[in-house]
């Protein structure tokens, strides 16, 4: 079967209303298959509620989101429960580090694989050696792999993140989106999250909130500027940072 | 050896607890105890540590609070008395019914003629109207303090309905004049149904521990301590939430259920008082003393209170007791999170570890 679409996620007029408050308005957007995409924009401007949408924490007051899968007919994630999102193959990280505090950071990735959710695979399945050093070289490759048998709510800020990227690679979704992923880490962390993320883009789209620009620069493919629930324009990065209105609206403000 | 302790500690405790139990009918026969008044109540621990399990697990692993599990313990009470009553009258109709005015035994009394459909029915019968009840709060989500409301609610709800039932159920008076399935365990010509009766239910404790320490050390455990810790997470990680708390409520429900129905063979009678708020709560704070998530320190919190209160509570401490076992619910909550077991896990190591070091300074 032929690849059906270049976009994998496509996001068609979407509006949210918060109580007559509109957080986000006609929201239209594609999103590359293995590309990074950037949402920028100041707070408020919706981005995260867009990722809520997605995977369906907030349902949309009109619009629809259309996931096309490789190989595979495309899915309509509007309306889907949340965990059916997550069996077709979409991963979310979400802004406040959220692990499993009380279980190991072991624990942690074994939850996090892909297959097995359901009540009679949990108590009768363990995971397969395959998977088991999938979970290694994983931890390995995010530096965790000697805190394996830690309590995850012990780990540092920044290992936190790491670890809950982890458990959304180990998943080995088609689209992963990450909410401020860098967060709490240092330059040369973040630096490090980049290159990571860009060897993994061969195998999965990524949708990323961020507002670190050495980061967004690092990586991005494609940047949409998100403004008040609209969106003001969308492009590659240089052509982001050239632009006259979000210098106004979002870049300026961090200029001195 | 100190490692080997941190990892079988609950078992090894279990096992003792157990061995204890298995020696007091022995004792018995020696003659060294005498009146079978102990090992009654003792039976009737060995119920209430059942069900002390089954709400450890959805208390202690998944985080919700249910203050209605004494509907479920009485719901599986009232099915075993059902059938043991049929089994005094001969299959008739009974008294209360009689004065309620019905002529013939009642279609729900008729499934508990014989043993087998009784057994099934005392799973049964908790088992589906806590997922009925499950379904409904878990699929809109109600969680927290609002399902605690509702299943105390439900539970006064159900409480009423038993009254107010008076021709079926014999209302506030409930099921007397009982015998256990084994046959009258009074008096020391029955010891030998007593004995019996009390290594059957010892061994159903045995069941219910291992089949829960089993659940516990799989995935399945951990996803249940996940839920409590960050249910959005656990959705996000492509887990149907709802259908593992429902699951787990269900199963909780029948461990109730058999706790009611060893209850009831111990105690030979059983009343809607079993099946009140306090009665509920009660539950509540044995796990919360003993220790949460842990199944051991439930087991533990329901003997010890138990113990205590059947000690205490005579006389003219009757009155205080109340107010003893509420201080130490509010105590054990306010200081000792982790109850007893939670405060040995802690305080133990530390104790070993001063004791080495002394032992190499020495």
């Amino acid at each position: 079967m032929e690849l059906l679409s270049e976009y994998i996620l496509e996001i068609n007029h979407i509006s949210v209303c918060f109580d007559g408050f509109y957080a986000l308005t006609d929201v239209t957007t594609k999103i590359k298959r293995n590309s990074i995409h950037f949402f920028i924009g100041p707070n408020g401007a919706g981005k995260t509620t867009l990722l809520d949408i997605i995977c369906a924490k907030t349902k949309p007051t009109s619009g629809t989101v259309v996931f096309n899968p490789m190989y595979k007919e495309p899915i309509t994630l509007t309306g889907m429960p949340e965990y059916e999102i997550v069996w077709n193959g979409i991963g979310r990280k979400f802004q406040v580090p959220s692990v499993f505090v009380n279980l190991t950071v072991e624990d942690n990735m074994v939850l996090s694989l892909s297959g097995g959710k359901r009540i009679v695979d949990s108590i009768l399945r363990t995971p397969s050696d395959e998977q088991n050093e999938h979970i290694n070289s994983l931890l390995k490759q995010v530096g965790l792999f000697e805190k394996k048998n830690f309590r995850a709510g012990a780990l540092a800020h920044g290992e936190k993140q790491w670890l809950e990227i982890a458990m959304q690679l180990v998943q080995e979704p088609e689209l992963i989106m990450l909410d401020e992923p860098a967060a709490g880490m240092g330059k040369p962390e973040t630096f490090k999250s980049g290159e990571i993320l860009k060897k993994i883009k061969k195998d999965c789209t990524i949708i990323v909130i961020e507002h670190d620009m050495d980061f967004v620069k690092q990586i991005a493919d494609t940047v949409t500027v998100l403004h008040e629930g609209k969106i003001l324009m969308e492009g590659s990065v240089e052509s982001a940072l050239a632009d006259k209105t979000v210098q106004a609206v979002y870049l300026g403000r961090g200029k001195e | 050896m100190f490692k080997y302790f941190e990892k079988y500690g609950c078992n090894l405790t279990f096992s003792t607890i157990v061995l204890v139990l298995a020696v007091m009918p022995v004792l018995f026969m020696l003659g060294i105890l005498s009146g079978t008044s102990t090992l009654l109540f003792l039976g009737k621990c060995i119920a209430f540590a059942i069900v002390a399990i089954g709400l450890d697990l959805i208390w202690g692993y998944t985080g919700i609070l249910s203050l209605g599990h004494g509907l479920y313990f009485a719901l599986g009470g009232y099915a075993m008395a059902m059938y043991l009553k049929l089994q005094a009258t001969g299959g008739n109709i009974t008294d209360f019914m009689h004065i309620g005015g019905l002529t013939e035994l009642p279609t729900i009394w008729r499934p508990f003629h014989t043993l087998p459909i009784t057994f099934i029915m005392i799973v049964l019968v908790p088992s589906i109207l806590a997922w009925i009840i499950g379904y409904f709060i878990f699929k809109t989500r109600v969680k927290g303090v609002y399902f605690s409301i509702i299943s105390q609610a439900l539970t006064w709800a159900a409480c009423s309905i038993f009254i107010a039932l008076s021709p079926y159920t014999n209302g506030n008076v409930g099921i007397t004049e009982i015998k256990s399935i084994f046959g009258s365990i009074k008096g020391g010509a029955n010891q030998g149904n007593l004995f019996f009766l009390f290594y059957m239910s010892l061994a159903t404790l045995v069941g219910v521990y291992a089949f829960s320490r089993f659940l516990v050390s799989r995935k399945f455990g951990k996803l249940l301590v996940a839920i409590r810790d960050g249910e959005n997470r656990t959705y996000f990680s492509g887990y149907p939430v709802s259908r593992y708390k429902n699951f787990i409520y269900v199963l909780s429900a029948a461990f109730a259920g058999i706790a009611g129905a060893i209850f009831v063979n111990f105690n030979g009678c059983i009343t809607p008082s079993q099946m009140t708020i306090s009665y509920s709560i009660t539950m509540v704070i044995w796990v919360a003393v003993g220790g949460r998530g842990t199944i051991i320190g439930a087991v533990i919190g329901a003997f010890l209170i138990n113990i205590c209160e059947y000690n205490l509570s005579s006389g003219s401490t009757v009155e205080i007791w109340q107010y003893i076992i509420g201080a130490i619910f509010c105590l054990s909550i306010l200081f000792f999170k982790g109850g007893l077991v939670g405060l040995a896990q802690e305080k133990v190591p530390l104790f070993m570890h001063k004791l080495a070091a002394k032992a190499s300074k020495a």
